[in-house]
């Protein structure tokens, strides 16, 4: 039961970009397709599921005082793997991340659940939090990205959904088009929790 | 003690295990990245030529040409590059050599505004190049599109230098490839060219004055839309008449403010009397008077304010009997 609460944590009760407010600068950044939102989504929760794991088996053998060092010398591993891996299958997602690939190592996310949760726990439980941080993460991502692309371009996935009449707002491929996309999400899902908090008060 | 040696030995070991890792994957992938960039460098090139045949790579002053036979023509790709809104913008410029034309043009790295600087990607500004002959300036025929004159203009600058390249290396004509010097490297050459070797160098009223026997040279720096604009001009004692003037250095709007570098505007200059000022007018200049170019008043201004104080200058030394 409580392997499920972990995993399900990350997907909504505690989900890193609309609750925690976590790796900010990739979701700005990167958020300007459906596509390019899913392959940074997937990129961190390999490396999140990677550095989850590495650092849950070890976490005994890690003295205290060097753990930040240790954790973020993991982290890096992997993240440099993702970008020597990433141009190699991938040239133009590769291109299009650039440099957000690399600073997924800064990606708070990534540390804050490997010190909070994966130092302190069994290897089964980090794995199911690595995967619903990875996952929550990744749909937020592409949720956001989502809502750009179509209201910037008219396409999801590169997809026309809008019919060649729709003007596309230009501001949604610019950085100021992710903070107000993101604001009206964040504005609609707060609405959505206190109406749930609200109903359960009235139930009991 | 054995604390402190615990730290050291696992950081050792954690880094060591790293540093394999990334090795072994390095030693994986970097054929295979090498692999995806010529594929996209290839797949560049057919986007510019076509297909075609006997497809060469030759490299010529460290630029590397694509040369290739279409037909019984023959042609040639390169990419060259210029400075855009967000960036440089690298143009991949395919021409035909036999019959002096540009085929076709893709731009193939840019960080340009999405939504705005964007449109050089697409066929409605792209169009503009193709089947136009080889020229010195494409100013003229091609359609800068509101709200990207910037990134427009970097394009129509790189497929200006790759045109001239073509014509220097390829067809062997004598042209003068646009190149950017230093500052520094413009002064010396502007000395060289007026004043000579010999000459006397010193301060007077914030400008640095490069005395010669029969030319002197002035040099200073004037606010203008963005930055200092750094101008230098020779005047001949004998004739007391400007004889050349060049903007060593500026940072004005590119494709707005950065024309006062140019031939057209500064020629206007040459001629005149230190006796007399410059006035700005908007149209039909007469001798003493520069026009001002439009959505360029402010870094005209400067060039102006500049040759102006350097006349001052002129007047007090000549005044003075320094010459």
């Amino acid at each position: 039961m409580s392997l499920l609460n972990d995993f399900k944590n990350g997907l909504w009760n505690e989900h890193p970009i609309f609750r925690l407010l976590l790796g900010m600068c990739p979701l700005l950044a990167v958020t300007t397709t459906a596509e390019y939102g899913l392959a940074m989504g997937l990129a961190t929760l390999f490396v999140i599921i990677c550095a989850e794991i590495v650092i849950s088996l070890v976490r005994n053998l890690i003295p205290k005082k060097v753990r930040i060092p240790s954790f973020i010398i993991i982290i890096a591993t992997f993240v440099t793997i993702v970008d020597y891996t990433m141009p190699a299958f991938f040239p133009e997602i590769a291109d299009a991340l650039s440099i957000f690939i690399p600073l997924i190592v800064t990606n708070c996310l990534i540390l804050a659940r490997v010190e909070a949760f994966a130092s302190r726990v069994s290897l089964k439980r980090a794995i199911a939090d690595a995967l619903g941080m990875g996952i929550g993460f990744t749909w937020g991502l592409v949720l956001l990205a989502g809502v750009r692309e179509l209201l910037g371009d008219g396409s999801v996935f590169g997809v026309q959904i809008l019919g060649e009449g729709f003007p596309t707002w230009g501001i949604m491929g610019l950085p100021p088009g992710a903070y107000i996309t993101l604001g009206i999400i964040l504005a609609v899902i707060n609405q959505i929790i206190r109406m749930r908090h609200k109903k359960t008060r009235e139930v009991s | 003690m054995k604390e402190n040696l615990r730290m050291v030995v696992v950081l050792t070991c954690i880094t060591l295990l790293s540093g394999l890792i990334l090795t072994a994957t390095y030693e994986v992938t970097a054929p295979l990245i090498e692999a995806q960039q010529e594929a996209a460098l290839a797949q560049a090139v057919e986007n510019v030529l076509g297909q075609v045949t006997d497809l060469e790579q030759e490299i010529i002053d460290e630029k590397e040409y694509f040369l290739a036979r279409k037909n019984d023509y023959r042609v040639a790709a390169l990419v060259t590059s210029a400075r855009g809104y967000g960036g440089p913008v690298d143009v991949m410029v395919g021409v035909n050599v036999s019959t002096e034309e540009i085929m076709e043009i893709k731009v193939v790295d840019h960080t340009e505004t999405p939504g705005l600087g964007t449109v050089i990607e697409e066929e409605r500004f792209v169009q503009h190049f193709r089947g136009l002959d080889f020229k010195d300036s494409y100013r003229d025929e091609v359609d800068i599109i509101t709200g990207s004159t910037v990134s427009c203009v970097a394009v129509i600058r790189a497929v200006e230098e790759a045109v001239a390249l073509i014509r220097l290396n390829i067809l062997e004509e004598e042209v003068e490839i646009p190149e950017d010097l230093t500052p520094d490297e413009m002064r010396e050459a502007f000395i060289a060219e007026f004043v000579g070797d010999e000459y006397e160098e010193f301060e007077r009223d914030d400008l640095i004055v490069y005395q010669g026997p029969d030319v002197i040279a002035l040099e200073g720096s004037k606010e203008g839309y963005i930055g200092p604009v750094k101008t230098i001009l020779a005047v001949d004692i004998e004739s007391t008449e400007l004889i050349g003037i060049e903007v060593l250095d500026q940072e004005e709007t590119p494709g707005l403010g950065d024309p006062i570098t140019e031939e057209d505007f500064l020629q206007d200059f040459i001629g005149q009397s230190f006796q007399d000022d410059f006035r700005l007018v908007t149209e039909d200049p007469e001798p003493g008077e520069i026009e001002i170019l439009s959505n360029a008043t402010v870094s005209a201004e400067a060039v102006v304010d500049l040759v102006n104080d350097a006349f001052e200058v002129l007047r007090n030394m000549e005044a003075g009997g320094e010459f």
